[in-house]
Parts: structure tokens; sequence; C-alpha cells
């Protein structure tokens, strides 16, 4: 039974790794270099929260550094300054995934749409503070709303390919067993 | 038994936390580098990605030629349409190409009369779109050539026609192009024919405003904007596009190059000429010895100029 979790687990961070970089290689494609299109969502965001939440041990922690550390890289974002933001984020969820774990879809969602928000706060604060050029508001207030609004498809993604759903909380011994 | 257990839970738990911490020291580290010694990260950032993305192009070519291939397709539904205004097109380009080339013939022979001699013709490199910068907050692209086909940072960027952009950023295999469209681009302009000065400053759409304008009484939509060479970053007389007005009445420069389908970039070589630092050198440079029958050829105002420097 925790063999088969533990191997359970490896196979869903292969999965989330190679969705990641799956998603990284289409935003790198050089299809259309015109500038002033809309912000895509946050995917990446969206997929490791909704895995926190479900199977926390899938996804340790120097994966998530490293793999968001890539995406700054790649992008060229402020050298780890979204990925400090992803870091204290995924401790903040791993510490609270209980409670989200009760809650209906829709509270997740809203808790959600709070996260998020946070973090593009706090990203927005540091770079204020650090004397970082910014993303104009024009373009990251509806990158916001879309990765809002992306969440439950991101959600359904976990449950149908990734096979992960949220655990059913009978009583607590069974809880720290599982996962 | 329980007790080892809670002991060895408690003892795993102080082990992630210290990991979590130091994680967010490195993270922390890595941000104040960054901000601090930017070069140098940037440095970091540009042999990672030097590293890696070469190595992804039998991926990422064929994803987007098909890609590409899609779009193609979508647009032969208006083939007919397209066929009958390139025709006119081109009939229009015929009588401009008849004038362009009596054009050249006649300035030929004007600058052999006045004995005047131009810039040298500038070369240029050829380089692949491998990526784009992957969020619409950065206008940029990687290309294909970098520090082992003798690119440098600063060098211009054009497509056939218009400027594109100039080098930020030299890897081995692979160098950046920061796109005139990018927020943090901000270039002396020249917009003819009164030869106005401006800076054309990106703002993340593609009709970039004109900024710090001599006198905007003298310059009209439909202007053309080159390259003034103010600042030795860029040659002078790159084209870029033309004056337009935008809808606040504010000027705005239409960009010649085609975004839509940039695939392959000119990258120009340009060595900015040695600055004057002496004010007696102001005149000209400093002449070798002449000989006697060389002196002979010079025109009437070089040999006063030679005169004056003396």
């Amino acid at each position: 039974m925790k063999k088969a979790a533990r191997i359970k687990n490896l196979r869903v961070g292969i999965l989330f790794t190679a969705a990641f970089a799956i998603v990284l290689f289409v935003r790198l494609i050089p299809l259309d270099l015109m500038p002033g299109q809309i912000a895509p969502p946050d995917i990446l965001f969206a997929l490791m929260v909704a895995l926190l939440v479900r199977r926390p041990r899938a996804l340790p922690m120097v994966l998530v550094v490293v793999l968001f550390l890539l995406n700054d890289i790649l992008l060229q974002q402020p050298l780890g300054l979204w990925t400090l933001v992803v870091l204290a984020i995924s401790e903040l969820v791993r510490n609270s995934r209980s409670e989200v774990r009760e809650m209906l879809f829709l509270s997740e969602w809203i808790w959600f749409a709070g996260l998020f928000g946070a973090a593009s706060a706090a990203d927005y604060a540091l770079r204020i503070a650090l004397f970082v050029p910014r993303e104009p508001l024009t373009l990251l207030l509806p990158m916001i709303i879309f990765t809002i609004t992306v969440y439950p498809l991101v959600v359904l993604f976990l449950n149908v390919v990734f096979g992960v759903q949220k655990p059913v909380q009978r009583d607590f011994a069974g809880m720290s067993a599982r996962s | 038994m329980a007790k080892r257990d809670d002991n060895d839970i408690s003892f795993a738990r102080s082990l992630r936390r210290l990991g979590f911490f130091l994680l967010l020291m490195f993270l922390t580290g890595l941000v104040l580098l960054w901000r601090i010694d930017n070069p140098r990260a940037e440095r970091l950032r540009i042999a990672v990605v030097d590293r890696l993305v070469p190595n992804m192009d039998w991926a990422l070519q064929p994803v987007t030629k098909a890609a590409r291939m899609v779009a193609d397709f979508q647009s032969y539904t208006q083939i007919y349409q397209q066929n009958q205004d390139l025709r006119q097109e081109l009939q229009q380009m015929k009588a401009w190409r008849e004038a362009a080339l009596q054009l050249e013939q006649k300035n030929a022979k004007l600058l052999d009369l006045n004995k005047v001699r131009l810039n040298p013709k500038l070369s240029y490199l050829t380089g692949v779109v491998l990526t784009d910068a992957g969020s619409p907050f950065r206008q940029s692209a990687l290309i294909n050539i970098g520090s082992r086909d003798g690119v440098k940072d600063g060098w211009p960027a054009m497509d056939g026609l218009g400027l594109v952009g100039r080098i930020s950023g030299v890897g081995r295999n692979s160098s950046r192009v920061i796109f005139v469209t990018d927020t943090n681009s901000h270039i002396p302009v020249l917009i003819k024919p009164f030869d106005q000065r401006a800076i054309l400053t990106g703002d993340n759409s593609l009709l970039p405003p004109l900024d710090f304008l001599e006198n905007s009484d003298r310059v009209q939509p439909g202007d053309r904007v080159v390259t003034s060479g103010d600042g030795g970053v860029f040659p002078n007389g790159l084209l870029i596009g033309q004056v337009t007005q935008g809808a606040n009445g504010r000027l705005r420069v239409r960009l010649s190059a085609d975004y839509r389908r940039l695939e392959f970039l000119r990258i120009i070589r340009f060595e900015p000429t040695a600055p004057i630092n002496n004010p007696d050198r102001l005149i000209g440079p400093e002449f070798p010895p002449l000989a006697g029958s060389e002196r002979s050829e010079m025109t009437p105002a070089s040999a006063a100029e030679e005169g004056v420097a003396q």
C-alpha cells in the first residue's frame, strides 16, 4: 500500500514535470511576434496549487524551485523573483491543505482567486521595492482574471490526465496514512 | 515504537523547514545578485539559455513550421483576392523601380561630379528566429547566431526592410534581440524630409510613440523615420517606418518591419566611428603625410580644411 502510493507519487511528479515542459515549450514557439497581445494565463501556477492541495508528496519543494527558476530564466523574468513568491505560496498551501480539502469546489475556487491575487500583488510589490521595471497593469489584470477562470479546467485536467483527486476524508488517522 | 515514529516525523519536519529556509535564502540571494550585479546575472541566464535552447531546435523547428503552414493554409481561402491585389501592387512597383533606377544613375553621376565619399556599405549576418520571449510583457526573440559567428552586443537587427531591434545579450550559439516595441527600447531617430530629431520609445504596441520631438509642426503623418545614429549605438539611415497620428493626436511610428512573419533577421555589422576627443581634430582626422601627386587631386574644399587644421 505504501509502496504503491510512492510509485503513484513519482508518476504524478514526472507527469507534472512533463506538463510544465510542454507549457513552457508552447510559450517559447515564435509563432506570433506581434506586441500587445493578451497575456496567456499562468497555467503553471494553477497546476502547482491544484496538485499541492491534492497530492503534496508528489511535488517536492526542490522540484518546484527548479522548474519555476527555469521558467524565470527562459521567459526573461527577473531571476528568482517569481520563484521566491511561488516557493512561499507553495509552503502556505502545503500547510493549509487539510482545510482546503474540506471545502466545496466553489469555495476552493474563491480561495485560489485570493491566493493568486496575493501572489501577483506580492510580486508587484517586490518589483516596486527593487525598482524593477513592472509589467503594465492593462496586461497584468486580464492575465490574473484569465488564470482564475482556467482553474476549474486545470483541476479537471489533473483529474482526467493525472488521475489525481481530492482524497475523501473519513477520519484523521486515515488521512495521515494516505498521500 | 510509536514514540520513535513521532521522533522521526518531527525530525523530518524540522529538516524540511531547514530546507525551506535554505531555498528561500538562495532565491533571495539570486534576486539580489540579479538586482545588484545585473550584467553578471544576465550572463548566467544567457549561458543557461545558450546551453538549452539550441539543443531544442529539432523540436522547435518542426512545430513552428507546421503551425505556420496551418496559418498559410487559412490564407488560401482569400487567394484570388490576394492575387488581384498583388498584381495591382506589382504594376505600381514597376513604375517605382524605373524611377528608382533613373534616380540612382543620376545620383551616381552627381556624386562623382562632387567627389563625395559616402559611408561604406554595411554588411550583415542572417539568423533564424528560434524562440520569442514567451510572454507579451517582454518583446524579444532568440536567434541562432552568437559570438561564434562574431555577433556583438548592440548591433542592429532588421528584417528585409525595416529595423526590428538590437542585439542585447550574446551567447556562444545564440543571441537575444530586443525589439523596438519593448518598453526598454529608446532609439534616437531622424524624421525626414526636415531632419527633425526625436526618441522612439517602445510601449508594447505596433505603433511606438515619438518622444522629445524638436518641432512637431514640421512633422507630418507619412514622413519617413530613420535612425539618426546619435549616441553611436546604431548606424544612421536605417529605415524604421512612417509617422502616423495616434488616437489622441500623439505622433507615432508605423513600423516597416513585419512583426507578423519574422523568421529571419539580418544583423548589421556595425563598428561605431572613433569619437572625436581633441577640439583641433573636429575639422577632420589626422592625415598621413601626403605625396605631391595626391595633393593635386584634392578638391578645393578639403584643401581649405587641411589648411585650417594646420
